[in-house]
């Protein structure tokens, strides 16, 4: 396959010319699923080929009369935590395991009206917690530059289909990083928009004050375009807010939106400590490289930005533990028919034959933080800490144009490497929680190739300013000049 | 927290989260938990005094919508993954 129609930008262009190409493109990723879905295994549920021929039939038609949406023929894989209605939504978990949804999330009414084909359902970890998908209920989803490594996660099986040429580009979910970290291992480029950006309508929550939903796609404007798609106000979401778009449009002329002097802040306490040497000395290159090209890099220091790792997941199992008290088994899910025992018994069973360890261990330690006697000592006193990390890091992005930091602080990592120390494991999301506590947009773009696995950088912008950060990342991107990347898993298809 | 006291912790969480917990399991789960909430005890290093806490990040636009009425679910939908629907109620097992 012609290289240029790889990206979702290149799709529509191809599209525009010759409508019928989209027959062939849809042939293409077939057979590349064909060829590397068993050993990647980025789906949980993946629609036939002819359900997707028989949609593309009705874009074909509208891209002729000139009448297409703007992601008219995009193949999107979406993660399996975000409602489709009649097709099955799991949440990578037993207790959903045979859920379909009676409605659509609004993100997913938003792409098929722009005439985006959904072409299946990914893998995660369950309910969202992790940061590898190894703790999906199912399998594990394997990274295709290197199928021994995990892909990142929790958007593990979004990221992998995407690098692996299963489909156009996807949507995950970020609550601590869930969408760049599994962009940053598998070479693609992740975006969590600022909180409220985009309506949560039939996100399945995990934690409500954090989660976001975001696209992941093989360049920066492939991103920016899907974000103009999901993007502004939904009554059915009360937190979303209005939206400026014109995000594409910032990726194609950024100096329109930036300033001639770019200044980029460094947070010191994000490069030493965890980082890995391999990924720090990288991301010392991509530094010299943005300076040589006349972009400013100013150390400085956020003390407070230690602390935010604990803070995070204080809040984050505190707000599931709540989340979670909704699966019951009666309504919808995993049942259990014993009859005459005690109501709360009832639910016990379902709940326990229901949720994998790591949920189990969350909602115990969330209902820990929130018990009377140390609500006060750990929630309370994570959510101040909160308070202080936000008021730094606004502070930071007055000043500056972005915060760039390692995305992830370490290379992907083997399977079950990270995963029987729940710290080791909380450990690699120490750069990406920063963002989701204080509210900000930040985006994760590959910038190297190490050891043969992916490297990447994340630059965290100014709450709803998404249009400037897209901006400054296909600058960067362009700096870089290395998107799109392909792992050697695929290459032998383009 | 000392593991017996870790172990009675554990009991009572356990009901209130309604999730049960193995016997055989109690071990492990409390070495698990014993490592996180020292993790989360690194928080009493910061002074919080006079901050006030941040639950989620401040909107600028209102939060409620038009008091207009919208055409919802139907109800059939709504019931599609219940177990057992009787006269459009979802059925659930007997209890005591």
């Amino acid at each position: 396959m012609d290289r240029e129609v790889l990206t979702l930008s290149g799709l529509r262009a191809k599209l525009a010319e010759n409508p019928k190409f989209l027959y062939e493109y849809i042939e293409f990723i077939y057979d590349v699923i064909d060829a590397v879905e068993g050993k990647v295994k980025a789906f949980i549920t993946l629609r036939s080929k002819d359900d997707v021929l028989r949609e593309a039939d009705r874009v074909v038609d509208k891209l002729i009369e000139g009448r297409a949406g703007r992601l008219a023929g995009a193949l999107l894989a979406v993660k399996d935590n975000i409602v489709t209605k009649g097709l099955r939504t799991t949440c990578a978990s037993k207790i959903l395991s045979d859920f379909i949804p009676p409605y659509n999330a609004t993100v997913v009414d938003r792409i098929l009206r722009e005439d985006a084909i959904i072409i299946g359902k990914t893998n995660m970890d369950e309910f969202a917690m992790g940061s590898t998908t190894e703790n999906s209920a199912f399998f594990p989803t394997r990274n295709p530059w290197d199928l021994s490594r995990v892909p990142g996660g929790s958007s593990g099986g979004s990221a992998a289909a995407v690098s692996a040429l299963e489909a156009t580009a996807a949507l995950g979910t970020d609550t601590g990083g869930s969408v760049r970290a599994p962009a940053a291992f598998t070479a693609t480029v992740g975006l969590k928009p600022t909180y409220g950006l985009v309506s949560r309508y039939g996100l399945i929550a995990y934690a409500s004050s954090m989660d976001q939903v975001g696209p992941i796609g093989r360049t920066v404007t492939d991103v920016s375009i899907i974000l103009d798609v999901i993007s502004g106000r939904d009554v059915k979401d009360a937190t979303s807010t209005h939206s400026r778009g014109g995000y594409r449009e910032a990726t194609v002329e950024p100096f329109k939106v930036l300033h001639p002097k770019l200044r980029v802040a460094v947070i010191e306490e994000l490069v030493v400590g965890g980082v890995e040497k391999p990924v720090k000395h990288s991301f010392l290159r991509t530094l010299r490289k943005l300076e040589s090209n006349g972009i400013d890099v100013i150390w400085l220091n956020m003390p407070i930005s230690r602390y935010s790792l604990p803070a995070y997941y204080i809040i984050a199992m505190a707000e599931a533990s709540s989340n979670l008290a909704r699966y019951d088994g009666i309504r919808y899910g995993l049942h259990e028919s014993v009859e005459g025992r005690p109501w709360y018994e009832v639910y016990t069973n379902v709940r326990t034959r229901g949720f994998g360890k790591e949920v189990k261990h969350r909602i115990l330690l969330g209902s820990f933080v929130l018990s009377a006697g140390y609500y006060d000592e750990y929630y309370l006193r994570a959510s101040k800490v909160r308070k202080i990390v936000r008021d730094s890091l606004l502070a930071i992005l007055r000043e500056h144009d972005a915060v760039i930091s390692p995305t992830m602080p370490v290379l992907p990592p083997k399977l079950g490497e990270r995963i029987a120390d729940p710290l080791k494991l909380y450990a690699i999301d120490i750069n990406t929680v920063l963002a989701n506590l204080a509210g900000v947009p930040a985006i994760s773009i590959p910038s190297d190739i190490v050891n043969d696995l992916p490297v990447a950088v994340q630059l965290m912008g100014n709450e709803f300013d998404e249009v400037r950060l897209v901006a400054l990342a296909r600058v960067v991107e362009g700096i870089i000049n290395l998107a799109p990347l392909v792992p050697p898993l695929v290459r032998r298809y383009v | 927290m000392r593991q017996e006291e870790l172990i009675g912790w554990l009991r009572r969480i356990k009901k209130l989260a309604l999730v049960e917990v193995g016997k055989d399991e109690e071990e492990h789960i409390t070495k698990d938990m014993r490592k996180i909430i020292e993790f989360f005890n690194t928080l009493m290093e910061i002074n919080v005094e006079g901050i006030e806490p941040l639950f989620m990040t401040p909107r600028k636009e209102p939060l409620t919508r038009e008091d207009a009425p919208v055409k919802g679910m139907e109800q059939s939908e709504a019931l599609l993954n219940a177990k057992e629907v009787i006269n459009g109620f979802v059925k659930g097992p007997k209890t005591i």
